[in-house]
C-alpha cells in the first residue's frame, strides 16, 4: 500500500465508527438528506470520540495503536449500526423535496466543483509541512512528541518536566490545552506507521468536506432544495478563513466551528419538536470543551439557549429575568460571583474584572478596536459578503426569527456575539483584535452556525411535520 | 419593468459601476490630459551578478541564482525622481511556480524592494503610488526572483525563465486599471498570518478591497432595481445579483486555492529531490535541525532544551526536533533552571548570540551561567551543545 492509503484508511475507519454512533444517536435516516448528515457529522463525531477515548486511556503506547484499536472500533461500529437499523422507523408520509431537472443538474455541477476544490485543498494539506504557529506549537506538538516517544506520556509545564525522570513526561508550551485532537492526530500517525506532517494534515480537508455535508444535510432536512442547500454549503466552504483552516492544517478552530454547527442545528430541531435530535445535540455539545478551551464558553451558551426556548412561553421571560437576577444579586451583594465552568475551572466575576484560572485576571474597560474589527469583517478578504448580508437578511426575514427553532439559534448567536464583544472590546484580548490574531478565529467558531441560521431564515416557511426531520 | 426603464437602469448602473471602479483604482479623471512618459527595462542593459543572461529573441533567458536563491537583474538608468512614474509593468515567461518576484530599485546606493503580485501567469502591473520607499532619486531599476518562503534557497537555484519586457510608466487609466486587476487576481501566497487573517499576503497594507467593491456594485444594482422597478423588480433581481456576487468571490477564492496547490506541489516535488532541504516555515532551520538530528542518537531520545531571545526561534526548532524529548525555555529566567538539566541533555541555542563558547575549555557562557558543554552543531541559525556532568 502506498503511504497515502494507510492514513486514508484511518480516515475511513473514523467515518465508519463515527457514522455508526451517529446513526445510533440520531436514528436511521428516513430521507436521503439524512445520509448527508450521517456522513459529515459522522466523521466529525468519529474523530472527536476516538480522540476523547484515547485521552481517557492515558499513557498508551503508540506503537501499533491504530491496528490495536481497529477491531474494537469496527465492532462497536457494527453493533451501533445494527442497533440503529433494528430501531429504524418507516419513511415519512411527506415526500422528499422535489427539485426540477434544471436545479438537479445545477446541483450536480456544484457538487462536482466542490469535489474538485476538495482535491485542491487535499493536495495542499498533503504537500505542505505544518507551517502555521499554533499548529506546530500547540495542536500537533503533543501528537508528534507522543508519536516519537512511543507512548502518550503526560505533557507538563517546563519546570515539572525538568524535575521528572527521563522518558516519563513531555513538555509543550500549550500543555494544559484539551487533548482530543492531538490524540486523534497520533492515532492517524500510527496508522501510517511514521510521522509525516502531510499524513496527519489529511484530517483537515476531510473536516472541510464534513462541514459542507453537515450544513447541506441540515438544510435539506429543514426543507431546503438540493441547489439551495448546496449553494449555502458552497458559500461556507469557499469563505477564505474556512479554506485557510482546511488547507493550512493543524488548528482546532474549524473543528470547534463544525461541532458547534452540529450541536446548534440538532438543538434547533429539538426545539422544533424532534425529541430524538436531543441525543446528537447533547453529544456534540458535550464534546465542545474537549476540542478547545473556547468550547467551554460555547457549551453553556448552547445549553442556556435550549433551556430558555424549551420553557413554556409564559415562563420564558420570567426565567430569563430570574437567571439574570441570580447572577447579578451576588455581584451586588458581595461584589463577586464564582461559577464553575467545565474546561475552564472556577471563573470569578467581579465588577470590572473576570478571573479565569487558565487565562488569569481580565480587567474590564473599553478598548477602541472598532475600526480594526470592522476592517476585518468587511474589507479584508476573510468573510466574502457574509457580514454585508447579515443585517439585510435579518431585516427582510425578521418574522421568521420569532419561530422558536430559529429564535433559539438567534439566542445562541447573540450571546456568542456578546461574549466576543466583551472579550475584544473590554479585555486585554483587544490586542488580539488589534493585531488580527485570534479575532477571526473566534468569529470562525460561530460562522457555520450563522450561515445555517441565515439559510434557515431564507427558507420558505413550512409547517413542521413531526418525525420528518431525520 | 418597461424597456425604457430597463435601458435607463442599465445605463445608470454602468455609469455608477465605472465610477466605483475608478474610485477603487485611484484614477484621476484628468489623467489623459497630462503628458505620458515611459522608461523601458531593456534586455541589453540588464545586468546580473549571479544569474547567467542569454539573449532570446527580443528578450532574455535567465539561468541560475546566488547562494540565497535570488536571481537579481538590475538596469542602471539616468537618475530620476521616483514620483515621476506611477506604474511598473513586467512580463516574464516559463516562470517556475515556486518563484516569487520583487521589484528592485536603487536610491543613494541602497537597494529597495517590494513584492510584485500577479506574476503567477507571467504578467503584472504594480501601482507605486503610496509605496513606502518609492521616493528619492532612482539610479537603477530591475527585479529579483526568489523561492517561495517555505522552500530553501539551495534546491531552487537551478532555474531558467524568460524575460519579455518591463517598463515604468506615468499615471494612466489603463495602467491604474491593470494594476487593480493585477491586485485582485494575483496569486496570494499563504503566510504566517493566513489562519488569522487574509489580506496581508502582498504587503503590510492591504490593497483596495474586492468584496467592498462587489458589495458596492450589488448595492447599486439592487437600489436601481428598487427605484426603477419597484419591490417586484428588487425581488426578481436580488437572488440573481447576490448569487452572482457571491459566485464571483467564491471563484476568486477557488482560483487562489488552485494556485496555492500548484506552488505547494511544485515545492514539495523539488524538496523531495533534495532530502537535506525539507520544506519548512523557515527552511534554513529545517535544514539545520535535520543536521542536528543526524548527530543525535534517538534511542533513548535525549532531552533537548531550546533557547533563543526570539520567540519563533525558540519554539519552531522545538517542533522540528520533536523526535527527541524537546522543550522550549519560555523566559530568560528559566535559564537558571538549566542547572537542573540532566547530564547528557542537549542545549540548542537559536539566533544570533547572547552566549559564548570556549571550544578549548569546552565551556559555554550564557546569561551568567557557566556550563561544561560539548559542541554538537554550529550552524548559521542553530548551535547545539551536549551538557556535561559538570554543567549541572
Amino acid at each position: 500500500m502506498t503511504a497515502a492509503v494507510l492514513p486514508g484508511f484511518a480516515l475511513l475507519v473514523t467515518g465508519l465508527f463515527g457514522g455508526a454512533i451517529w446513526l445510533l444517536l440520531a436514528g436511521w435516516p428516513r430521507q436521503r438528506a439524512g445520509w448527508w448528515l450521517a456522513l459529515g457529522e459522522g466523521y466529525l463525531l468519529g474523530a472527536l470520540l476516538i480522540g476523547n477515548l484515547l485521552w481517557m486511556a492515558g499513557a498508551l503506547t503508540t506503537e501499533g495503536l491504530f491496528l490495536r484499536s481497529l477491531p474494537w472500533l469496527l465492532a462497536v461500529a457494527a453493533v451501533a449500526a445494527g442497533l440503529a437499523w433494528w430501531g429504524r422507523q418507516p419513511a415519512p408520509a411527506v415526500p422528499d423535496t422535489v427539485d426540477s431537472a434544471v436545479t438537479r443538474r445545477l446541483a450536480a455541477l456544484g457538487l462536482l466543483l466542490l469535489a474538485a476544490l476538495w482535491l485542491v485543498i487535499l493536495a495542499q494539506a498533503w504537500a505542505l509541512p505544518t507551517l502555521t504557529w499554533d499548529a506546530w506549537n500547540a495542536w500537533l506538538a503533543k501528537a508528534k512528541a507522543w508519536h516519537h516517544a512511543g507512548a502518550m506520556w503526560p505533557v507538563v509545564e517546563l519546570s515539572l518536566w525538568l524535575e521528572s525522570a527521563p522518558e516519563s513526561q513531555l513538555s509543550a508550551v500549550a500543555a494544559p490545552y484539551p487533548e482530543a485532537l492531538p490524540r486523534y492526530a497520533t492515532w492517524l500517525a500510527s496508522a501510517a506507521g511514521r510521522w509525516r506532517d502531510g499524513d496527519v494534515h489529511l484530517a483537515w480537508p476531510m473536516l472541510w468536506l464534513a462541514l459542507g455535508a453537515s450544513l447541506a444535510g441540515a438544510l435539506r432536512l429543514r426543507g431546503a432544495g438540493r441547489l439551495a442547500a448546496l449553494a449555502a454549503a458552497g458559500f461556507l466552504l469557499t469563505l477564505p478563513m474556512v479554506t485557510a483552516h482546511a488547507g493550512l492544517a493543524g488548528y482546532a478552530d474549524l473543528w470547534l466551528a463544525a461541532a458547534l454547527l452540529a450541536a446548534g442545528h440538532h438543538a434547533s430541531r429539538f426545539i422544533a419538536g424532534e425529541r430524538r435530535a436531543a441525543l446528537p445535540a447533547l453529544a456534540f455539545t458535550l464534546l465542545l470543551p474537549t476540542i478547545k478551551l473556547e468550547g467551554a464558553v460555547w457549551m453553556p451558551m448552547l445549553l442556556a439557549g435550549v433551556g430558555l426556548w424549551k420553557l413554556p412561553p409564559r415562563w420564558r421571560w420570567s426565567a430569563l429575568a430570574g437567571a439574570v437576577a441570580l447572577l447579578l444579586l451576588p455581584l451586588l451583594l458581595w461584589r463577586s460571583i464564582r461559577l464553575p465552568l467545565p474546561g475552564l475551572g472556577p471563573v470569578e466575576f467581579e465588577w470590572g474584572a473576570i478571573t479565569v484560572p487558565v487565562v488569569g485576571r481580565l480587567d474590564l474597560f473599553w478598548r477602541d478596536v472598532g475600526g480594526t474589527v470592522a476592517e476585518s469583517l468587511f474589507l479584508l478578504p476573510n468573510w466574502s459578503l457574509l457580514f454585508y448580508l447579515l443585517l439585510p437578511v435579518i431585516a427582510w426575514r425578521w418574522r421568521r426569527i420569532a419561530e422558536p427553532a430559529n429564535a433559539m439559534l438567534a439566542t445562541v448567536l447573540l450571546s456568542g456575539t456578546a461574549f466576543l464583544f466583551v472579550l475584544f472590546f473590554f479585555t486585554d484580548a483587544a490586542r488580539w483584535a488589534e493585531n488580527l490574531t485570534s479575532l477571526n478565529r473566534l468569529v470562525l467558531h460561530l460562522v457555520p452556525l450563522l450561515v445555517c441560521w441565515l439559510a434557515l431564515l431564507l427558507l420558505p416557511a413550512r409547517p413542521a411535520v413531526r418525525g420528518r426531520w431525520r | 419593468m418597461s424597456r425604457a426603464r430597463l435601458a435607463v437602469a442599465l445605463a445608470l448602473g454602468l455609469l455608477l459601476g465605472v465610477l466605483l471602479l475608478f474610485g477603487f483604482a485611484g484614477i484621476e479623471l484628468d489623467t489623459p490630459l497630462r503628458a505620458a512618459d515611459r522608461l523601458l527595462v531593456e534586455p541589453t542593459r540588464l545586468v546580473s551578478r549571479d544569474a547567467a543572461l542569454e539573449p532570446d529573441g527580443a528578450g532574455l533567458q535567465v539561468v541560475g541564482a546566488d547562494a540565497q536563491g535570488i536571481s537579481l537583474l538590475l538596469q542602471p538608468v539616468e537618475p530620476f525622481e521616483a514620483g515621476r512614474y506611477r506604474h511598473f509593468s513586467l512580463a516574464l515567461r516559463d516562470l517556475p511556480p515556486v518563484l516569487r518576484a520583487l521589484l528592485v530599485w536603487r536610491v543613494d546606493g541602497e537597494l529597495r524592494a517590494m513584492p510584485i503580485p500577479g506574476l503567477f501567469h507571467g504578467r503584472a502591473t504594480l501601482d507605486l503610488a503610496g509605496v513606502d520607499g518609492w521616493r528619492g532619486r532612482v539610479d537603477a531599476i530591475g527585479f529579483a526572483l526568489l523561492p517561495t518562503d517555505y522552500l530553501a534557497a539551495e534546491p531552487s537555484r537551478q532555474r531558467r525563465f524568460g524575460f519579455e519586457r518591463g517598463s515604468l510608466a506615468t499615471d494612466s487609466w489603463g495602467g491604474a486599471l491593470h494594476a487593480l486587476v493585477t491586485q485582485w487576481t494575483a496569486y496570494r501566497p499563504w503566510n504566517g498570518r493566513s489562519n488569522n487573517t487574509a489580506g496581508f499576503e502582498l504587503s503590510a497594507t492591504p490593497g483596495p478591497s474586492l468584496q467592498a467593491f462587489v458589495a458596492g456594485l450589488l448595492a447599486i444594482t439592487l437600489l436601481l432595481a428598487l427605484v426603477l422597478g419597484g419591490r417586484r423588480a428588487l425581488r426578481g433581481s436580488a437572488v440573481v445579483a447576490i448569487a452572482l456576487a457571491l459566485g464571483l468571490l467564491a471563484a476568486r477564492q477557488a482560483a487562489q486555492l488552485v494556485m496555492r496547490a500548484q506552488v505547494a506541489s511544485s515545492a514539495a516535488a523539488i524538496a523531495a529531490d533534495h532530502p537535506q532541504w525539507p520544506l519548512a516555515a523557515q527552511p534554513q532551520l529545517g535544514h539545520e535541525a535535520l543536521q542536528l538530528s543526524a548527530r543525535l542518537d534517538p534511542s533513548p531520545p535525549p532531552r533537548l532544551l531550546v533557547w533563543s531571545e526570539d520567540r519563533f526561534l525558540r519554539e519552531y526548532p522545538t517542533w522540528l526536533l520533536r523526535r527527541f524529548n524537546a522543550a522550549s525555555l519560555h523566559t530568560p529566567a528559566q535559564l537558571t533552571e538549566l542547572g537542573q538539566a540532566l547530564p547528557g541533555s542537549v542545549l540548542v541555542l537559536a539566533g544570533d548570540g547572547g552566549w559564548e563558547y570556549d571550544q578549548a575549555a569546552a565551556r559555554l557562557s550564557l546569561h551568567g551561567l557557566d556550563l561544561s558543554a560539548t559542541l554538537l552543531l554550529h550552524g548559521s541559525l542553530l548551535q547545539a551543545y551536549r551538557l556535561d556532568e559538570a554543567g549541572r
